[in-house]
């Protein structure tokens, strides 16, 4: 048990132990001449190259539960924040629930949204305060997010036309280190996306 | 050969002697089981050598005392390059006289700090590992990757993409993989070659976002946290993202996976109860198994390279950091280490890297946990946060 790690620990000392004479002489170790370079970073980026797979929403054998949004869809399309900037949702500290006192906001998104065409989509963007670490919070943004798509899919919204994405704590609506502050950062953002027309239109002008 | 001679053994002390070596080992441990820092006194030095010697060593189980109360004297010898001279008072003899040339006058004390540390404790040195991290320039924005010494010199970008990287860790020596949302403004994690330069998107082919990937100990496969069931849960795939496999289907959010030594295990946190825990699953499918740690909301598990003990971070004001051993008769028993949050080890299983808040600000910063004893890597300029330790 601890005696055996201890003697183990032990042993591999005395093993690795590489004088063995009464008098040791000097051993010299050359080391590598290692240039550490600055510029390697430039380098990698410069350098990079993706390899990126064709998209498919389902993978032979696999389980899908929920299926998301295929994002190849929302590339490149218009982004409207101001449609629904005045239903972003507030959470609890730690919480991904949806209060009761802020559900109004997401019937106000269903409603608007099945007014528009089916040629419009939605982004839903996650985002925690400060509080917490990094990793934690970008799931619980997620799972905010996710919560907020499946209320709108539970007011009859197409969930394949709702993209979530968290951004954890690193894009706060404001700084600040108190609750006041805080309270505005935990939330999650409804933004409209356009439809594809829009941009051909856009870009042939 | 070399033969041992067990002298004595007494409580928690172990004494023993190489016959045919110099080198006398005793190890006394303290109640969490680590060993004692061992006293040693550093003399004949100056300048970066002899703060870059301290600095290394004070993370690798010595702490430094007059040449009297020393169990060895550690001096500096007349070989061209670092070296040193090692006395030890018992045996009234010199047990160690090396040198290091090449490279710069910092490699070759870090690689004579790993050195004395590996003929002293028989435990690898650290001195010449690596880091990687999360830096940003304000409070908020983008994040991008860098690399950096242990002590975070040397500090280089990785990425330089101007979107928000973050949630590295090693795969090897030479690749990184890390959360980006370059591609699609969502988390995707890249693997990224450090000699090439060559990226690539693991999870492209899955719609939705990956995130905190944790590679095995054998450098094989990658635990990570996906969405793509409607819930952030955590997956197991191939190093190159084949072979996916789901492991915890909870309607709430699973978070920052890390693996046992042997492999088997993948330890992380879930809010399935509505609030933070840490569990434990088979890398290869089964049922969550809570882990006790007798502390509220634990977050980012990190388990000891040696599986001893595994290290993380509690909510409050401010968060404070954490390390439960897994076996032995603390089991199970939380104590407290330091403020501070996102706790990685360092391959010696003492050292431990985390994240402290200075002025609302991040610090990477080095902790012994036995002794508690912190330095703030204070070379790395702006925010740095989410290290990963090479190991």
């Amino acid at each position: 048990m601890k005696i055996q790690t201890l003697l183990t620990l032990a042993l591999a000392a005395v093993i690795s132990a590489t004088t063995g004479c009464r008098n040791p002489k000097v051993i010299h170790t050359a080391l590598p001449n290692m240039s550490v370079t600055g510029d390697r970073a430039a380098q990698m980026s410069d350098g990079e190259r993706f390899r990126i797979g064709d998209q498919a929403s389902k993978v032979a054998g696999e389980q899908v539960t929920t299926e998301l949004a295929n994002d190849n869809d929302l590339a490149g399309r218009d982004l409207d924040r101001a449609a629904f900037a005045n239903q972003t949702v507030y959470f609890d500290y730690d919480r991904s629930t949806v209060r009761a006192d802020e559900a109004s906001k997401v019937e106000q998104v269903a409603g608007a949204f099945k007014a528009k065409g089916a040629d419009f989509a939605l982004l839903i963007e996650g985002h925690c305060d400060e509080r917490g670490t990094e990793e934690y919070n970008r799931a619980l943004g997620e799972s905010r997010a996710l919560r907020l798509r499946e209320l709108l899919m539970n007011s009859g919204v197409d969930g394949k036309r709702i993209f979530t994405r968290s951004f954890g704590k690193d894009q706060p609506a404001s700084i600040g280190h108190d609750e006041s502050v805080w309270s505005k950062n935990r939330r999650g953002e409804f933004v409209l996306v356009l439809p594809k027309k829009f941009i051909t239109t856009q870009n042939t002008q | 050969m070399k033969k041992l001679l067990v002298l004595a053994l007494t409580g928690l002390s172990l004494h023993l002697l190489a016959a045919d070596s110099d080198v006398i080992v005793d190890i006394k441990v303290d109640p969490l089981g680590f060993p004692l820092p061992i006293p040693v006194s550093v003399s004949g030095y100056s300048g970066d050598v002899d703060s870059v010697l301290r600095f290394d060593l004070s993370f690798m189980g010595f702490e430094f005392v007059s040449p009297d109360k020393a169990r060895y004297n550690i001096s500096k010898n007349n070989a061209a390059g670092v070296g040193a001279l090692i006395n030890d008072p018992l045996q009234k003899k010199s047990i160690y006289n090396k040198a290091f040339t090449g490279g710069s006058m910092r490699q070759q004390t870090h690689a004579l700090a790993d050195d004395i540390a590996k003929t002293l404790t028989g435990k690898p040195g650290i001195a010449q590992t690596r880091i990687a991290f999360k830096a940003r320039a304000t409070d908020h924005g983008a994040g991008e990757i860098y690399i950096a010494d242990f002590d975070g010199f040397n500090a280089q970008p990785v990425t330089k993409d101007n979107v928000i990287c973050a949630a590295p860790t090693w795969a090897g020596r030479g690749e990184l993989l890390y959360v980006s949302y370059k591609l699609m403004g969502k988390p995707d994690i890249l693997s990224h070659n450090l000699a090439t330069g060559a990226r690539k998107a693991l999870f492209r082919q899955y719609p939705g976002s990956s995130m905190s990937p944790a590679v095995s100990p054998d450098g094989r496969r990658v635990a990570f946290i996906h969405n793509k069931a409607g819930s952030p849960d955590l997956y197991v795939s191939d190093i190159d993202g084949g072979n996916l496999k789901q492991l915890t289907t909870t309607k709430e959010d699973e978070s920052s996976p890390c693996w046992s030594p042997d492999g088997r295990r993948i330890c992380f946190a879930s809010r399935q109860t509505g609030k933070a825990a840490l569990y434990t699953i088979s890398a290869d499918g089964g049922s969550m198994s809570r882990l006790s740690v007798s502390a509220a909301s634990p977050t980012e598990p990190d388990w000891s390279p040696d599986g001893k003990y595994v290290v993380f971070t509690v909510p409050g004001n401010p968060f404070k950091l954490c390390v439960v051993p897994m076996q032995g008769p603390l089991r199970g028993t939380a104590t407290v280490l330091v403020d501070g949050e996102d706790p990685v080890w360092a391959p010696n299983s003492r050292a431990v890297m985390f994240v402290k808040n200075v002025n609302n600000r991040h610090v990477l910063t080095l902790l012994d946990v036995p002794s508690k004893q912190t330095k703030e890597i204070g070379r790395i300029m702006g925010d740095a946060s989410q290290p990963s330790w090479a190991r």
